[in-house]
Parts: C-alpha cells; sequence; structure tokens
C-alpha cells in the first residue's frame, strides 16, 4: 500500500521514496523500465495498491524541490489470475527534469518504504531541447579552466597518496570492511524480451542458497532493467568492484554459459549501492 | 496414397508454421531495437528547420512543417518542389540519411547519435575538415563495454581521407547502418573509419588537436613487445602472508603510458569433463596492453606459480593490442593483479597468493546481520579527507614502508610507530567500519609482532657471536632490544614464545 511520496533533493544522487506497507520479499520484483525518451522512466512495483485517502492525486506536477521531477504519475492495475486471485500491481511513470538514470534502492528500502536513487547522467551535447540548453549554459566553465581540465586527463599523472593506496590491492585489503552482503543490479543486454528477469528468477530460485554459501554474504537483487541503448552483448558481462573479484568469479561458475568478468570502468563507478552488475548477453539460455 | 497426401499437407503446415515463427521473431527483433517514429513537439520544430532547403531523393525540399497524433507525439510534413507533399516519421528521416537519400544544404549532415532516441545533431562537413586537416593528434576515447571503457589516448594523425571507391569500407556500415564516410590514418598503423555520427561525436569532443602541449605524450609508435620475463615468488605482507611474483613484459620503448591504461579482465571458458561428463568452467586472465603489438616471437611459460600457458597474443578484434594471458585457479588467486610502469621499458604485471585463508573467508553468515547502510570502506567516497583518514593513511604507509625495510631492527621499529598512528587513528574515527579497520590491522600487528622481535633479537645474539666470537652486546643495542622483548612479552600468545622471550631477555642481561 504506497501512501505518500517524498523527494529528498541531493546535486548528483536525489532519491524519491514511497512510504506505506510493502512486502520486502517482492522487492526483486520491482522493474524500472527506460522510457522512449531519457528523462521517462517506468516502474513497475507488483502486489501495491494506492491508499486514495493519502494520495488524492495520481498526477503530480508541482514539487516541493524544482529542477528534479517534472511530472510523477501512479497508476493502478488490477488484474484476476486464472486463479481467480487479484493480482494488484502500481505503476508509475517518472519524468524527470534532466537525465537521470532511476535505480531501485535496497538499502535505503524497507517495509514501510521503496526508495529510488535518481543518478545523474552526463547529457549529451547535441541536446535539441531549450530547458536543457538552458541548464547546460548555467554549467558552463570558463575556456582557461575548461583547458585545464581537458589537458588534465592526458597528462602523465602523479599518482596521489590516496590513489595509490585505494588501487593497490595489498593496501585496499586493508581499507575495505568485510562485506555481508552482494548488492547486483541484472540488466538485459540480449535481444531476447525479459532477459533479465529470467536470469533473477533462475537466480534468486535455484541458486540463491548455493551463492550465498559459496560468496559467504546475502544475495540481494536490487536492481533488473534493460539497457538503454543498443548494447546487444555476445556475452554476459559480470563488472564489479576490484575488492570483489572473488565473489564475481564464484557468481559467475553459477552461470549458465561463459561470461567476460571486468571490473567496474572508473568512468561508470558510481555512488550506487551495486556491487556487481550482470548484463545478460546474447549467450543466456 | 492417402498416406502420401496427409504427409504432403503436413510437411506445408510445418513450412508455413516455421515462416510463421522466423516472421514473428524477426519483427519482435527489430521491433526490440526499433527507432521512434515521433519526437517532441521542440525537437520536431527544429528538425524542420534543419531540414528545409534540403534535398529529398534529389527533389528540394520547400518547407516542412510539424504535425502530431498524440499530446506527445509529433512527426513532419514536407512540401517539395515537385509539388508533392510527404508524411515524414522520424525513424524514416534516419533512414534516409543513412542512406544518403536526404541530404541537407549547406554540405552539412544530419546525424542520430543515439538509435534509441530522436536527439539530433547537424555535422558541419566543411568545419569538420577543416578541423581534421589541421588536426596533428586525436584523442582516442574508448566505447562502452571495451576493457578500456572510458579511458583515451591520444594518437599521432598521419592523414586524412575521404572514402572513395577503392577503399574497403566504402559504402559499408557499422552496427547502427551508419556508411563509413571518412579514413583517420594514424601514425601508429592504425586506421579509425568515421561515419557522419563518429564526425560529429568527435567535433563535440574536440578529439582532433591542432596543437599539444608538451607536457602531454602523443603515441606516434606502437610499444613492439622484445620478451616477457618472469619475476620469482617474493614475501609481499608479512602481516598477512601475502606472496607476489610478476610478469615483467619488455617493450622495445620507454613505455609512456599511465599504468591504469592497461586493463584486466577474467575469460571464462567452459569444456567439457571427459572423465564426468560436465561442463568445467576454466578462468584465463587477461592483461589488455593498447597501442602495442608482438612482432616477433614472445616465448611464453607453461606454468608461474598459479598461472599456466602464459603468453603473449594478438588481440584479433581490436587494432594495436596485445593481450597477456594466462588460465588461472580461481581458488588460489585472492587479490586482483596490479600493474606497474617501470623506468626501463617494460610494464611489471605483479600477482598475488597467500595460505591465508581468512583474507577471503567469508563471514559467518548468522552473525553478520549488519544494519543495511554501512560504508564499504574506510575511506569516504568524496576527495576530502577527514582527519581519520589522514592518520590512518600514514599508518597504512608506515606499514607498507616497514615491509620493504631489509633492517630487522628499523622494521620493528617502524611497526611500533604504526601502532601508535592506528591508536590515533582508532582515538578520530567516525563510525564503527573507521574503528573496526583500526583495530583490526592493530590487532593483525600486534599478532606478528612478538615473533619478529623474537627473531630480531635471535639474529642479533647470534649474529654478534659469529663476529665477535663472544654473547656481549653493546649495552644500547642491548636496551633497546630489551624494549622490544618487553613489548613482545605482553602480546605473546602461547608459552612458546613466553619461554623464548625470558631466555632472550637472559641472554640479553
Amino acid at each position: 500500500m504506497i501512501e505518500r511520496f517524498d523527494l529528498v533533493p541531493d546535486k548528483q544522487t536525489p532519491y524519491l521514496t514511497f512510504e506505506g506497507f510493502f512486502e520486502p520479499s517482492l522487492f526483486s520484483l520491482i522493474q524500472v523500465i527506460p522510457g522512449d525518451k531519457k528523462t521517462e522512466t517506468s516502474v513497475i512495483i507488483p502486489k501495491t495498491f494506492i491508499n486514495n485517502i493519502f494520495f488524492a492525486e495520481t498526477e503530480i506536477t508541482s514539487f516541493a524541490e524544482e529542477g528534479i521531477l517534472e511530472k510523477l504519475s501512479l497508476e493502478e492495475k488490477i488484474k484476476r489470475t486464472n486463479n481467480g486471485e487479484i493480482d494488484p500491481s502500481l505503476i508509475l511513470n517518472i519524468s524527470t527534469m534532466v537525465n537521470y538514470k532511476i535505480e531501485f534502492n535496497e538499502e535505503k528500502s524497507d517495509s514501510r518504504r521503496i526508495t529510488f536513487s535518481m543518478q545523474k547522467l552526463k547529457k549529451m551535447l547535441i541536446s535539441t531541447i531549450e530547458k536543457e540548453d538552458i541548464v547546460e549554459k548555467e554549467e558552463t566553465v570558463s575556456q582557461d579552466e575548461a583547458d585545464v581540465i581537458f589537458w588534465s586527463v592526458f597528462t602523465p599523472r602523479m599518482v596521489n597518496k590516496r590513489e595509490k593506496i585505494l588501487l593497490h590491492p595489498v593496501t585496499a585489503l586493508m581499507s575495505y570492511r568485510q562485506f555481508d552482503q552482494l548488492n547486483v543490479a541484472i540488466l538485459n543486454a540480449s535481444q531476447k524480451q525479459n532477459g533479465a528477469h529470467r536470469m533473477a528468477e533462475m537466480l534468486t530460485k535455484r541458486h540463491k542458497l548455493s551463492i550465498e554459501k559459496k560468496i559467504g554474504a546475502k544475495f540481494n537483487i536490487v536492481n533488473i532493467s534493460s539497457v538503454r541503448e543498443q548494447e546487444i552483448l555476445p556475452k554476459t558481462k559480470i563488472y564489479f568492484h576490484a575488492n570483489l573479484m572473488k565473489q564475481a568469479i564464484k557468481l559467475a561458475q553459477v552461470l549458465p554459459g561463459e561470461q567476460l568478468l571486468e571490473p567496474f570502468p572508473a568512468s561508470r563507478l558510481s555512488k550506487l549501492a551495486t556491487d556487481v552488475e550482470i548484463f545478460v548477453g546474447k549467450n543466456f539460455e | 496414397m492417402w498416406k502420401f497426401l496427409w504427409g504432403k499437407i503436413l510437411n506445408k503446415i510445418t513450412f508455413i508454421l516455421l515462416f510463421s515463427v522466423s516472421l514473428l521473431l524477426k519483427n519482435y527483433s527489430t521491433a526490440y531495437c526499433a527507432f521512434p517514429e515521433y519526437t517532441s513537439r521542440q525537437k520536431a520544430l527544429k528538425l524542420a528547420i534543419v531540414l528545409e532547403n534540403g534535398y529529398f531523393k534529389s527533389i528540394k525540399i520547400l518547407s516542412v512543417f510539424v504535425k502530431n497524433i498524440g499530446q506527445d507525439d509529433y512527426y513532419l510534413q514536407a512540401l517539395l518542389s515537385d509539388g508533392s507533399s510527404r508524411k515524414w516519421l522520424l525513424n524514416r528521416i534516419r533512414e534516409w540519411t543513412q542512406t544518403d537519400e536526404m541530404i541537407l544544404n549547406n554540405n552539412r549532415a544530419l546525424v542520430f547519435p543515439s538509435a534509441s532516441t530522436t536527439d539530433f545533431g547537424v555535422l558541419e562537413k566543411n568545419d569538420f575538415y577543416r578541423t581534421a586537416l589541421n588536426a596533428t593528434a586525436y584523442v582516442k576515447t574508448f566505447g562502452k563495454h571495451d576493457v578500456l571503457e572510458g579511458k583515451s589516448l591520444i594518437l599521432g594523425i598521419l592523414r586524412f581521407r575521404i572514402l572513395q571507391e577503392n577503399d574497403s569500407n566504402y559504402l559499408k556500415t557499422n552496427k547502427h547502418g551508419d556508411r563509413y564516410r571518412y579514413l583517420l590514418e594514424l601514425e601508429n598503423g592504425t586506421h579509425e573509419y568515421l561515419t557522419y555520427t563518429d564526425a560529429f561525436l568527435l567535433m563535440q569532443r574536440s578529439a582532433l588537436l591542432e596543437e599539444v602541449p608538451e607536457t602531454v605524450n602523443v603515441l606516434r609508435k606502437s610499444y613492439k613487445v622484445e620478451e616477457i620475463k618472469k619475476l620469482p615468488l617474493q614475501l609481499e605482507d608479512e602481516l598477512r602472508d601475502i606472496w607476489r611474483f610478476g610478469i615483467e613484459v619488455v617493450f622495445d620503448k620507454p613505455v609512456m603510458t599511465d599504468a591504469d591504461k592497461f586493463p584486466y579482465r577474467l575469460v571464462e571458458l567452459k569444456k567439457k569433463d571427459l572423465s564426468t561428463g560436465r561442463l568445467k568452467s576454466n578462468f584465463f586472465l587477461q592483461i589488455v596492453f593498447p597501442n602495442a603489438e608482438k612482432r616477433k616471437l614472445v616465448k611464453g611459460f607453461i606454468n608461474h606459480e598459479y598461472l599456466h600457458q602464459v603468453k603473449l597474443e594478438t588481440d584479433k578484434e581490436h587494432q594495436k593490442r596485445v593481450i597477456l594471458k594466462a588460465m588461472v585457479d580461481p581458488d588460489l588467486m585472492d587479490l586482483p593483479p596490479y600493474v606497474e610502469v617501470t623506468d626501463r621499458n617494460s610494464v611489471i604485471v605483479n600477482y598475488y597468493s597467500s595460505q591465508n585463508r581468512s583474507l577471503i573467508q567469508p563471514p559467518d553468515l548468522p552473525v553478520t546481520q549488519s544494519p543495511t547502510e554501512v560504508p564499504r570502506s574506510v575511506f569516504t567516497p568524496e576527495k576530502l579527507e577527514t582527519e581519520f583518514e589522514k592518520i590512518y593513511m600514514q599508518a597504512l604507509i608506515l606499514i607498507r614502508n616497514a615491509q620493504k625495510q631489509q633492517n630487522m631492527n628499523l622494521r620493528i621499529n617502524a611497526y611500533f610507530k604504526a601502532l601508535e598512528e592506528l591508536k590515533k587513528a582508532s582515538l578520530s574515527a567516525e563510525n564503527d567500519i573507521q574503528i573496526t579497520q583500526a583495530l583490526n590491522q592493530r590487532d593483525i600487528l600486534l599478532i606478528t609482532l612478538p615473533k619478529l622481535i623474537i627473531r630480531n633479537v635471535q639474529m642479533t645474539i647470534l649474529a654478534k657471536k659469529l663476529d665477535q666470537q663472544e654473547a656481549k652486546v653493546d649495552p644500547e643495542l642491548s636496551s633497546e632490544l630489551l624494549a622490544q622483548l618487553a613489548q613482545a612479552e605482553r602480546y605473546a600468545f602461547n608459552d612458546d614464545q613466553q619461554q623464548k622471550i625470558s631466555s632472550l631477555k637472559n641472554i640479553l642481561r
């Protein structure tokens, strides 16, 4: 039952929180589907109703925090299953002002609230939307400053102390805590529909216990979605944080077919709570 | 005869069924990757202005209007010079631009950089030619899902060309259906084929450089591999019993590329186990060297510690890339490899192993039900250094430097300093993970220190005996060793150590 929502502002990663009563065991079935436009995302929450007393309006266009959301609409879908049971689900259609990658954040969700993190995506320079042009202008830096930033990427670097410690496997070992849960996102990069869902279902129904035993941690699927662009991969790919290589290998051993494992590229390392990302490739049967 | 007729009918039915299924699948797969037919109002208005006065199948476009079928679904309606009026959906416009059936005026090209959104751009071809002809270097940024994703190399440009009939990629398209138009020949011998979209994005990224500052290294030649060498196993961390061995890849010239441009990945290959008939996973660890090539035979190794079938191969999918490949036993590889660039024309890949199972020992599930939001590292994700971070970092540096110290006495003293820093760090900790890590490091040091001190005192006494034929140690050193033994006594964790300490104390006194 969904009762109210809250938008927690942040310059980089705002959070969208819905309060009410939820069933945490169904969190892995929450679907985040990118829309046709980069500013649109749909979210399907299974077995959920709207509490009409608190949520009188199902289409919201004005928000306390400006500049993040453009529109939020809630749609209740109630179906009757073959055995006569009622199967309600809630569809959230989220329109944002600029491009955000919306992900379900299981760490910040429990039986009384569900949270979605909204990670700001780098804007395409060729944007044709006037509103975005305005934002782009605001973010412009001076030419000299831009030159310094541009060339700094290519100048041979004196790796600083901090980087050296975080990058070296032995010192990294002294800096990371032993983890007790592995947060996994599964993304469909195969041409087949529902690839990510099928893999999530297979992992949770058939292999959850054996994975947890192998990696010695709770196995949480925190996000299931499809890749936005044409990123069809021939082989399933597992991205992992460098300190979780061993766990990623153990996961690969469980998955059917052959996988490719790579540490997260530095350019994509996000502050989100995902430890491992699985891009389901064409070879997943 | 009936049987024969039935057989024929059934054959036809099967054929029809198969045909419809394949048709369905085809439609489904195209629908999945389909480019949108409609766009937003703003984009449609801008596109209409761009298309005016252009040419559609050699007919001049007189004017273009914006129309809609729903609240947010806009398309274009065009009036052509032959008097016809055409309805243009976005996906069709994209197809026509790809096949040159739709051309913009003033030597411009319309591009749709994303295959799933209707964002578009206009390539000013004349500007691009001028930039490309004046450019001396090209910033190659590796795309998504490349092992080098997001990283860039600056490569010297040899020549810019427009593709012509005799070029192998002339009229060929990339996976998005965009035709290759230009060729950038680079000094390292690689070729970059560019579509209009690529050219547009290069202009957007300022990837073609006319002048390069002196501090920036432009890669003009590829690195040629001379040989690969084994680096023997040696102790890396005595506190955690971590050992290091390596492979040095020697090139023909100094390596001017940062170590982070030599990434690693693991490739799983499944093979049928002949004895069980089941599929068995084999993991291959690969280190990728961009802008490198293997021109001569480089001898590999059958084994080197937990690496098997170590060899250097040319990457068949990418130009000027070599891969250092080795089969690994994933159970023995606890830590990821670490790459270092040396000043002797080489790159060292360090591999780590440990007998200490607690390194990767998974936490005991029932007792580790921690609250959900616990930071993963003692270091904050932002680059702001907290007081704890500064002190903890200092302690880590002291420990790492101590491990490189050959003189045991100095090493023990450095460990004592690290202990003091760890205490300060614990006192400045701001959350549980910080204090836990600081105390863990302290405990690891305290387990190892008594052993080290006992060994140090034993070796010192033995050395004195050998040198001077008498057991007397000079009083200053003696008191220092006694102080160390006093510390060791406090943390000795078994009787054997306690006995050794008291006997050594007696000798020193």
